[in-house]
């Protein structure tokens, strides 16, 4: 298994490519029956509500997401008091270990020379 | 009776103890996508290889823990050893390596403060969880503190002793401590802020410290002051996002993830999917399922035997000797705001609260985390948890345990909303007499035991959204009556058991939406009277039984969205009224049977999109009143048989795009809905001369049957809404037929363009209250039309007397003008006077 370490312009292009690749699925729960419409024929569709869930961990793939990435520039005093917050860098930083990596996710491998986090053990 | 005959006759089949046998059975099959660390037999913290499972001990004793399953958890410190590297105040005399660390390598940092001096090493980390710990040992001093620093006086600190057994001496701003023991003097100091601690902290602070209890801001304990020489030994901080600390996660130089552990046992070749039951101790018992998830944090053993056990078989089998009925729930409180009982019930929160059950939410005094709690019953003759969807505690409950056969258990509504439930043992006595959403919304739920149902005739919605649910076991069901929704959207099924169902009579929505199933066992329904969406949405049945339906009423959409169907048996449909959607979307059937259908009266939707059927059966419909929708799209049969439809009030969109080439004289006398009969029939070169005199509503009922080049002089008389009734046809001429009842005539031959003769006289006799609109476009595109047809158009309509409505008067036209110049100067002064507007060709007159 590899890790591919991934940055998607925001957390709902994640949210996008995980559901392209299994890792967040939709099991929706029904809400109400389907009907039909006796003046015009048509077939009212069943209603049902979205119900999402992630597949973090299978035996197949393993991921872990980091979120936002915060730049090592903040101020502290020597009491460890915080005088300047750290600046976020840009992207939803997810890390992806497979086999090989879904097609739909190889527009966003980056490749950090220091990771800001990995799987134990690498 | 003894103990003893409650045991099963027969052995387990596989028998995994990981306590005795230290090593993972090559029939589970194990991932994890990362390093994590255990403890070994001698006390010492080792790391396991990616994918290399772990069997924990007890720091002290060795003894083995069993089967360590975790979750994912990232420590969120960059340096969780190199602990001389964090920042210091106060000038701390700080030394790397300086002694033997809980891993036994020499990595462990001293911390002395400065004689004269306060002290502390601190590491920023502005994520902000609520589980901090580091390992720590006396060197001198034998107290620290850990803070989670925020604002001055919301920073969330413990005061620990490290001698003894190691003790929690106090707490600041919400936060709770433990520790644990290790060998060789060290102990692992645990900080768990509040859950309700909104404070945001900055940074993670050690101290070396006495017994003396902080105080001052940021509980910076301004009283302590070092002598230079004494201090503390510490390594391995931990900061993770979770309200109780997971095994430890070493990290250098980046924040590092432990990934999740999951761990499945197969049945293949192992054991009869249908007639086992797992024990998976201490809690998980499945009676169905594979594979079967083990369910962590400690899994002891796996026994699985090649049969059903009863409730007193797995009683025993899990050694229940206390009364208690045991749970395991995770989070830092719990109640049961619904329970009910007719007796007193004692609860035992694990925690060292042992105390009567009430409404009342617990604490927990050691924080967040697993807890097993237990309730025994004191008094009454049952007890009633009811978590009925409560949304602050059903998502708490992870696994529900064995029962003891002194606790009668009311399983209504009991765990309804539990997602979290993974495991449920099953209880020897239930009491009451239905399952009502008893299991429902479990989703988490991958099987289920074996369960002496015993009185219960009602699974109502039993496991209704069991989604996980991957199989399930042969329960006695004997005596029950209702199935109604029992496995509602359990889509992960894909077969189902040869339950008893002799005693079922209502079977409605009973496996509505399980969809994973391929094939259906030949249950005994027969004391079957409800069918109702019975089998509705099992889209990957590709065949079905041939069961005993002869008392079977009501078959309203039993096997509507059967999608994968290709033939249908020959049931006994002799009692029913209703096959209303029976067959809907049916779209692989074939071929259907001559069932009877002779006390049928609702045909609604019937055989709505059954898009395969070539041919269809001469079957009895004498009875059916409703036949609407009935075959619509049936868009393979080319014929249509000369079925008895002399009862038929309702035949609206009946045989809508249908693809005939010819229809046979059906009695159609009674109707009086013909909307849109047969739109769309796009294939038919003629039709026959039908009893249409009831027919009162003709809208579009042979709109786009753009091969008519005819039409029968059919009787319309009783017709009084003729909207886009033939628009689209293919006519060449048009008959007299009676339409003087009409009141709506708007784009009824709209687009003949093929029809060149329009009948003198025709709305001479027109006595019908015109609508508004009622001629808008009613000839629009007829560029065929003559002259002498717009003549027998615009005179008859005068000859009528007929006034405008009050508004949509305009009378519209096309014919072609090469045809001559129509003469209508009289008809058109007359009807304009009586306020219609006449445009032909698109000029107004």
């Amino acid at each position: 298994m590899i890790t591919t370490y991934l940055r998607f312009p925001s957390e709902e292009v994640w949210e996008q490519a995980a559901a392209a690749v299994g890792v967040r699925v939709n099991d929706p729960i029904f809400v109400e029956e389907e009907s039909f419409d006796n003046e015009t024929g048509d077939v009212i569709p069943a209603v049902y509500e979205d119900n999402w869930s992630w597949n973090y961990y299978t035996h197949d793939w393993a991921v872990d997401v980091v979120g936002v990435i915060y730049n090592d520039d903040a101020v502290y005093s020597d009491e460890g008091e915080v005088i300047t917050p750290p600046t976020p860098m840009d992207g939803w930083h997810v890390n992806y270990k497979a086999a090989t990596l879904p097609s739909e996710l190889e527009a966003y491998v980056v490749t950090p020379n220091s990771p800001h986090r990995k799987f134990a053990g690498e | 009776m003894t103990i003893k005959q409650f045991y099963p006759t027969q052995g387990p089949v596989l028998n995994l103890n990981y306590i005795s046998n230290k090593k993972l059975d090559p029939r589970i099959t194990f991932t994890r996508a990362s390093t994590a660390t255990y403890v070994d037999t001698g006390g010492l913290i080792q790391t396991a290889a990616a994918n290399e499972a772990r069997i924990d001990h007890d720091p002290v004793t060795g003894a083995s823990l069993g089967l360590l399953l975790e979750e994912e958890r990232t420590n969120l410190l960059t340096q969780s050893s190199a602990l001389h590297t964090w920042f210091t105040s106060f000038s701390p005399i700080i030394t790397a390596n300086a002694t033997s660390a809980p891993d036994g390598t020499i990595t462990a940092t001293s911390l002395v403060p400065a004689s004269g001096q306060s002290n502390q090493i601190f590491q920023p980390n502005s994520d902000n969880k609520k589980s901090l710990s580091v390992f720590a040992k006396a060197n001198g001093y034998d107290h620290i503190i850990l803070v989670a620093q925020s604002a001055p006086t919301t920073s969330a600190g413990v005061l620990f002793n490290l001698t003894g057994d190691g003790s929690v001496v106090a707490t600041n701003y919400g936060a709770t401590g433990s520790i644990q023991k290790l060998a060789n003097g060290w102990y692992r100091c645990i900080m768990t802020r509040s859950s309700t601690d909104a404070a945001t902290m900055n940074t993670f602070i050690i101290r070396a410290a006495d017994s003396s209890t902080p105080s001052g801001s940021y509980w910076s304990q301004s009283s302590f002051l070092g002598d230079g020489t004494s201090g503390v030994y510490i390594w391995g901080a931990q900061h993770e996002d979770g309200s109780f600390p997971t095994s430890y996660i070493p990290t250098s130089g980046s924040t590092e993830t432990r990934a999740a552990e999951t761990a499945t046992l197969s049945n293949a070749g192992i054991f009869d999917i249908q007639d086992y039951t797992i024990l998976n101790s201490p809690f998980g018992c499945a009676g169905g399922g594979s594979p079967l998830s083990l369910i962590g944090p400690y899994v002891k053993n796996v026994l699985v035997y090649d049969q059903n056990l009863t409730g007193s078989q797995t009683a025993a089998l899990n050694k229940v000797s206390d009364d208690y009925w045991r749970w395991r729930v995770k989070g830092s409180t719990f109640a049961l705001p619904a329970f009910t009982t007719d007796g007193e019930v004692e609860v035992d929160w694990g925690d060292g609260t042992v105390e009567t059950l009430t409404t009342s939410e617990h604490t927990f005094s050691d924080g967040g985390g697993y807890h097993e709690i237990g309730f025994k019953l004191l008094s009454g003759t049952y007890f009633y948890p009811k978590i009925n969807d409560n949304a602050d505690h059903d998502q708490k409950i992870e696994a529900v345990g064995p029962c003891p056969d002194s606790m009668s258990v009311n399983l209504q509504q009991a765990y309804y909303g539990c997602n979290n439930l993974k495991t449920f043992d099953p209880p020897l006595n239930i009491t009451g007499t239905t399952l009502y959403y008893a299991f429902a919304h479990c989703t988490g739920l991958t099987s289920f035991p074996y369960v002496d149902l015993g009185n219960v005739n009602q699974l109502t919605l039993a496991w209704y959204n069991n989604i996980s649910m991957a199989a399930f076991p042969k329960l006695d069901t004997s005596n029950v009556a209702g199935f109604n929704y029992a496995w509602y959207n359990n889509t992960s099924l894909t077969e189902f058991p040869l339950i008893d169902t002799s005693s079922g009579t209502d079977f409605t929505g009973a496996w509505y939406n399980c969809s994973g199933l391929t094939s259906f066992p030949s249950i005994d329904t027969s004391a079957a009277t409800t069918f109702s969406s019975t089998w509705r949405g099992c889209s990957g049945l590709t065949s079905f039984p041939f069961l005993n339906t002869s008392s079977v009423t009501d078959m309203g959409l039993a096997w509507f969205g059967c999608t994968t169907l290709t033939s249908f048996p020959l049931i006994d449909t002799s009692n029913v009224t209703s096959v209303a959607s029976a067959w809907y979307n049916n779209f692989s059937l074939t071929s259907f049977p001559l069932i009877n259908t002779s006390n049928v009266t609702n045909f609604s939707n019937t055989w709505y999109k059954n898009t395969s059927l070539t041919s269809f059966p001469l079957i009895d419909t004498s009875a059916g009143t409703r036949f609407d929708f009935t075959w619509r799209q049936c868009t393979g049969l080319t014929s249509f048989p000369l079925l008895d439809t002399s009862s038929g009030t309702n035949f609206q969109e009946t045989w809508r795009d249908c693809d005939f080439t010819s229809f046979p004289t059906l009695n159609t006398s009674s109707g009086t809905n013909f909307i849109r009969t047969w739109f769309g029939c796009n294939q038919l070169t003629s039709f026959p001369t039908l009893n249409t005199s009831s027919g009162t509503d003709f809208e579009g009922c042979w709109q786009n049957c753009s091969a008519l080049t005819s039409f029968p002089l059919i009787d319309t008389s009783s017709g009084t809404n003729f909207y886009q009734t033939w628009r689209g046809c293919g006519f060449t001429s048009f008959p007299s037929i009676n339409t003087s009842a009409g009141t709506n005539f708007g784009y009824a031959w709209y687009g003949n363009n093929s029809l060149t003769t329009f009948p003198a006289n025709f709305f001479n006799s027109w006595t019908g209250t015109p609508v508004n609109d009622c001629f808008l476009n009613a000839w629009l595109g007829c560029n065929s039309l003559t002259a002498t047809s717009v003549e027998n158009i615009l005179n008859s309509i005068n000859t009528s007397g007929q006034s405008a409505p009050a508004s949509g008067v305009d009378i519209t036209i096309d014919y072609n003008a090469g045809s001559g110049t129509p003469n209508i100067t009289t008809a058109v002064t007359n009807l304009k006077s009586r306020g219609w507007t006449i445009t032909l060709n698109g000029v107004a007159q």
